[in-house]
């Protein structure tokens, strides 16, 4: 453990680092700033692991700062200002859903954002944005393509959770009276309960089933939707989640919080594996048969994922969706595939199925999406 | 007494970071939040604090809805219908002044912290719950430490309170709050520290025992479970095991199953425990039916 010695540069350095720790998306203002000034001078810290802690302390604000830090400060403090070439930089990440992320921490070194970053930035500027928004997942091969898309997938769960977010509010017309807004409105009447307040019953949050497909077809939209599940389940935490490809397997908020590799390692322990062949009707049959009744009521949308590629009868299949349909509030069918298919064109899938659905959208690339998110809050 | 040795004393074990994030939350005179998974201890720490430095403990509960008349002040609405009725034909001015005095205040957690004339620690737990109105409510009380009641004027802090935030992450808290503490994260411990949160905590306990809970406690968090057991659970399974005459978990499996509901919270995560045929419980060993 190095000894913390205070130099007449200290201050300086000091500057240089806050510098550096803004150039890494930490947001150290000016009260910050004084703080890890004055911290420098403060009798508690005797070493530089103290300055480290403490500097964390004033200058972190959430979990994902929390777990950069230490890499940052040793990166700063240990190189002496070394340049550090560096990897493209996240911006505007979602904090609160980051324990959703898999991405790999990235920093940005002292000389600031580095060329091929610029390049990258450059390449991907607003006019771009609407392309990569009508891009079909399964033509985005870059890493950084896909990052972008993952946190405008972040930002629409955002979005969603704001929307649902309501406050118990004090009301006209109700049912239940508020006793202490209304005695508080009786002074005004020697009193006397004239002017009543009411309380309106509080909104449900919002329940979703989610269905997902992880066979072979899905492919690269698997991978992508089970992301958007598990920031769908963080947010609404009433949620439950299933995967399935030859059986049907639960998801449970524990499941929500994983990495992608934590994730992928408790799947093949289920023996379920990413991937491979599908049994659609079965693991409906499974679903209902053990979960409908606990999960699904009228006021519960239920979301599948699919390409309905099953190796059942479609007529099968439709029995199943049917079953579901009548018990939830609505049944919303996302086919990655539907993209694809002209209008009118024959499905010999889905076609029997799609009766049974209130909606069948698709969901191949971000600007469906987006409608989807619209459709699932409306 | 140092605040880690008191803590210790107190069969808290807190790490280096965190004591010292109290110390510096308190040399700068700036609310210190605690943000982590429900069960690690957070609240514990206000408890501790208060404890360790002898000062009262204020607590303020938060919840959807919380308000400023449950959270500063109120006035005794009944109470001063009760005067009006009885005053009768007085003087209304002087009827009014007596009205809003301090007879007629309530005074809620905020208020009591702040007009507290000895050392106080104000526990402001669970604030993701409250509604971000509530959060602007507190960034005044937070930075100036004073309350203003239009009808007695402003009340300051003689002392300023110790003040401890907690929140388990269910809400995104404004920056504009997380701006005006010190902040830090307090993360399951790791097996070392653990182990020694449970011998401070129940000192009786057999060392084999607690060294093999312990290590299935951290192996359960690195599964998939819908509720993770935090320390509390740690605590509360170690000492119905040791009610249960039990001192070795791979001899007495059945009073272990027996015991798991000390542990595990929720149905789906029991039968996640069981479908694994004892290999998270006794992974030498499967026996676990």
């Amino acid at each position: 453990m190095n000894a913390f010695a205070v130099t007449p540069d200290t201050p300086h350095r000091i500057n240089a680092f806050a510098e550096f720790l803004r150039a890494n998306q930490l947001r150290v203002d000016t009260g910050s700033l004084l703080d890890l000034q004055h911290i420098a001078t403060s009798k508690l810290l005797l070493t530089r692991q103290h300055y480290k802690q403490a500097s964390r302390a004033c200058v972190c604000r959430c979990p994902k700062d929390w777990n950069r830090y230490d890499a940052l400060f040793d990166l700063f403090w240990n190189a002496d200002g070394e340049p550090f070439i560096a990897d493209p930089v996240e911006k505007d990440t979602d904090r609160t859903l980051d324990i959703a992320s898999s991405g790999k921490q990235r920093l940005i070194g002292l000389a600031g954002t580095s060329e091929k970053q610029s390049q990258k930035e450059e390449s991907l500027g607003a006019g771009d944005f609407k392309a990569l928004s009508l891009a079909d997942f399964r033509f985005v091969f870059d890493a950084y393509q896909m990052r972008m898309i993952e946190q405008l997938i972040d930002r629409i769960a955002k979005r969603a959770r704001k929307r649902v977010s309501r406050r118990n509010v004090v009301s006209h017309r109700g049912t239940q009276v508020d006793l202490r807004k209304s005695l508080r409105h009786s002074l005004r009447y020697s009193g006397k309960p004239i002017e009543l307040s009411y309380r309106r019953k509080k909104p449900k949050p919002r329940r979703f089933v989610l269905l997902l497909d992880i066979s072979q077809s899905m492919d690269i939209y698997a991978r992508l939707f089970m992301r958007f599940t598990r920031i769908l389940m963080t947010v609404f935490q009433r949620s439950d989640a299933f995967v399935f490809n030859t059986d049907l397997s639960e998801l449970g908020q524990g499941h929500a919080r994983l990495s992608e590799e934590d994730f992928e390692r408790v799947l093949n322990r289920l023996g379920k594996g990413w991937l491979g062949g599908t049994r659609i009707a079965e693991s409906l049959d499974t679903f209902n048969a053990e979960h409908l009744k606990r999960c699904v009521d009228t006021k519960t949308t239920v979301l599948i994922f699919s390409d309905g590629c099953d190796t059942s009868s479609p007529q099968e299949l439709a029995k199943r969706v049917d079953i579901i349909h009548r018990r939830a509030g609505k049944l919303i069918w996302v086919n990655p595939l539907l993209g694809r298919y002209e209008e009118g064109e024959v499905n010999k899938y889905m076609d029997p199925v799609v009766p049974y659905v209130d909606r069948y959208c698709s969901a191949h690339n971000l600007e469906s999406l987006i409608t989807l998110e619209q459709e699932l809050l409306s | 007494m140092g605040i880690e040795a008191g803590f210790r004393a107190e069969g808290y074990v807190a790490d280096e970071s965190l004591v010292l994030a109290i110390e510096l939350a308190h040399s700068l005179n700036k609310p210190l939040l605690i943000e982590g998974e429900a069960g690690v201890g957070k609240t514990e720490v206000s408890k501790c604090l208060a404890t360790v430095t002898n000062s009262e403990l204020i607590r303020l509960q938060c919840y959807e809805g919380l308000d400023a008349q449950h959270a500063l002040y109120d006035w005794d609405y009944q109470r001063q219908l009760l005067a009006i009725q009885l005053a009768g034909s007085a003087d209304p001015e002087q009827l009014k002044k007596t009205l809003y005095s301090d007879d007629f205040l309530i005074r809620r957690p905020l208020l009591n912290a702040i007009s507290s004339d000895t050392p106080v620690v104000l526990l402001i737990d669970e604030i993701d719950r409250a509604d971000e109105e509530f959060e602007a409510l507190l960034l005044e009380v937070l930075s100036d430490f004073q309350i203003s009641i239009p009808e007695l004027g402003t009340f300051k802090a003689s002392s300023k309170p110790r003040v401890i935030l907690t929140s388990n992450g269910v809400r995104e808290l404004s920056d504009a709050l997380r701006r005006r503490c010190l902040y830090h994260y307090l993360d399951y411990p790791d097996e070392q520290r653990e182990l020694e949160i449970v011998s401070a905590r129940i000192p009786d306990i057999d060392s084999k025992l607690a060294g093999q809970l312990v290590k299935v406690v951290q192996r359960l968090r690195s599964e998939s479970l819908r509720k993770s057991p935090g320390i509390a659970e740690t605590l509360d399974w170690a000492a119905s095991l040791m009610h249960m005459n039990v001192d070795d978990l791979y001899k007495h499996q059945d009073k272990v199953e027996q015991s798991l509901s000390a542990l595990i919270k929720t149905r789906e995560d029991l039968n996640y425990l069981k479908s694994s045929n004892g290999e998270l419980l006794f992974p030498n060993q499967h026996k676990m039916s």
